[in-house]
């Protein structure tokens, strides 16, 4: 059942991408709706400027708008999108290096995600405390480890797209993720369920 | 059907339908999870901290930006990408996207990828046995020199132009870093040529000035009389010179070279001179003065186009004293007193609006 909704929606993003090849202006503005803020979301990780990441984003449609014709058969819009952002934002990040003393710009972007999961508390009934602790176990994680999660868990990206975006090979992506887990395991469920102390 | 019952914390965690259940994304009538823990309690625990880690990690995200930057960044693209005759917006802050976008520096590595500087590629079109001349300005004042043709050059402080001995012969050659001013004496068979890197400005016979400094983003070519016309060059052989793309500068009007789109755009100087197509007593004291003879006299005035829709617009008229302000602040007065906007596009001026009542 679930499956077939993810299908659903890579199918609907495909269409949508068709038409929005041909000119259809209803399509890009769909696409726009759909994923305007959860690039300029994703941009602010990598460069702390929101006009930056504004004006970054506002190229990033308006240049694929003009190359429309010569864009490929996208069927995965969302992970097209995010890594063509993140590819522009370091590049043009690092360019700014040359004109304006930037501070620490490399080319492993800091990813910044702040785990927020305030609004996710109220609506379960879990413990604050304990939640708090694992937004301190987030933060221990490296900052590589940090994006694949969010690409994983917020995103629901498959390993292939997250390697699309992160520039890194398969393998990378899959020990990422589970290294997070791990970790977080290791040091956070634990206290969440004492009797599995016994497992570790 | 997935065999759940074999699996791991880190499976579950990542199984797309468990997530939905554990964020609660499930339908009401969905209640195949609660089943499946009655019928496996022994993985409860596995269950829970699964269920845990899906809500963990989940990760609301905190937005940055406001509804209304959203609405507004969504909306400015959609102008943007919208053809030209439609688009409502001014876009003056979209033309200084544009200046500030051209990255074209001459000398970079990043541009010019496999030549060398600026002086070398501009010698190719010489032959070593010319002699070449050199005018460079290393003072603090601008510095008037005059061509072997007649023509004259302001040349800018740390700017330098060159030509060879060829200059003159068939055709008029110059090649130039910096900023200078032109006065091209008119000579319909040797069109006179401006080389700026990979940038060439063909004149007839006009004035105009062309910026192009090593350590700026940008080259630009602004136009005072006369007409010029601004083209990209492409190949490298001195004999043949392929055009890319060709545009045609009249007076106030400028091209700013685009690196990305590798474009040249067309749009107005940043300040727009009143070129004499006027009768002197021509006043520019309006009062209940129909729009249509407004603009009529400004693009006389400025020798710009102005296109707006006569008919939505026939009903306009304005109060204004327009004498002392500049060709852009007079068209933000006029569009304020008839409710429009106004946009730069190809160097023209198009004015939209509802009209009045």
């Amino acid at each position: 059942m679930v499956k077939q909704k993810i299908k659903t929606e890579n199918t609907d993003d495909s269409v949508l991408w068709q038409a929005f090849k041909k000119g259809d202006r209803k399509a890009f503005a769909t696409l726009l709706h759909q994923y305007y803020p959860l690039l300029l979301n994703y941009g602010v990780r990598f460069y702390r400027d929101k006009e930056f990441v504004k004006d970054s984003v506002h190229d990033l449609f308006v240049e694929i708008w003009n190359r429309k014709e010569h864009l490929g058969d996208v069927v995965m819009v969302k992970s097209y999108l995010l890594q063509a952002l993140r590819k522009n934002i370091i590049r043009q990040s690092n360019r700014l290096k040359w004109f304006r003393e930037a501070d620490n710009i490399s080319d492993h972007q800091d990813f910044d995600v702040e785990f927020n999961i305030e609004t996710v508390l109220i609506s379960r009934e879990i413990e604050n405390e304990s939640f708090q602790k694992l937004q301190s176990e987030l933060a221990k994680l490296t900052k590589r480890q940090r994006e694949a999660i969010f690409l994983r868990f917020t995103q629901e990206l498959s390993y292939e797209e997250i390697a699309n975006i992160m520039a890194i090979n398969y393998r990378s992506v899959v020990n990422l993720v589970h290294g997070a887990i791990k970790a977080i395991r290791q040091n956070w469920i634990v206290l969440l369920f004492p009797g599995l102390l016994f497992f570790y | 059907m997935k065999n759940y019952n074999k699996f791991s914390v880190e499976q579950f965690v990542q199984d797309a339908y468990f997530r939905k259940w554990s964020l609660g994304e499930l339908s009401p009538n969905d209640t195949f999870w609660e089943n499946w823990l009655q019928s496996n309690s022994e993985r409860k625990t596995i269950i829970e901290e699964a269920k845990s880690l899906v809500v963990g990690l989940k990760v609301t995200e905190t937005s940055v930006f406001t509804e209304t930057e959203i609405n507004d960044g969504i909306q400015a693209i959609l102008k943007d990408t919208q053809s030209k005759y439609l688009n409502f917006q001014i876009i003056r802050t979209n033309w200084l996207r544009i200046a500030a976008s051209v990255t074209l520096v001459l000398g970079m590595g990043w541009w010019f990828t496999d030549e060398h500087t600026l002086s070398n590629i501009n010698f190719d079109h010489i032959a070593s046995t010319d002699r070449k001349v050199i005018l460079f300005n290393n003072g603090m004042e601008s510095m008037v020199s005059e061509l072997p043709d007649g023509s004259k050059i302001t040349l800018e402080p740390q700017s330098e132009l060159r030509y060879g001995n060829e200059f003159g012969k068939e055709k008029r050659e110059v090649f130039l870093t910096g900023e200078a001013f032109f006065e091209v004496t008119k000579d319909t068979q040797k069109p006179f040529l401006i080389y700026t890197g990979k940038l060439v400005t063909k004149v007839v016979g006009t004035s105009f000035s062309i910026k192009a400094y090593e350590k700026d983003k940008d080259i630009s070519v602004s136009v005072r009389t006369g007409m010029v016309t601004v083209y990209k060059q492409y190949s490298k052989s001195k004999n043949s010179q392929s055009l890319s793309t060709e545009i045609i500068l009249d007076p106030n009007q400028k091209a700013v070279f685009d690196k990305d789109q590798e474009l040249l755009i067309k749009t107005l100087v940043d300040k727009p001179l009143k070129i004499n197509y006027v009768q002197k007593n021509t006043s520019l004291v309006f009062e209940e003065t129909k729009i249509l003879e407004v603009l009529n006299i400004l693009e006389h005035l400025y020798g710009v186009k102005i296109s707006f829709d006569k008919e939505v617009f026939s009903r306009c008229s304005i109060t204004a004293n327009l004498q002392d302000e500049t060709l852009y602040q007079k068209l933000d007065l006029i569009c304020e007193l008839i409710q429009a906007k106004y946009e730069i596009v190809d160097g023209e001026i198009m004015i939209h609006g509802k009209g009045c009542p």
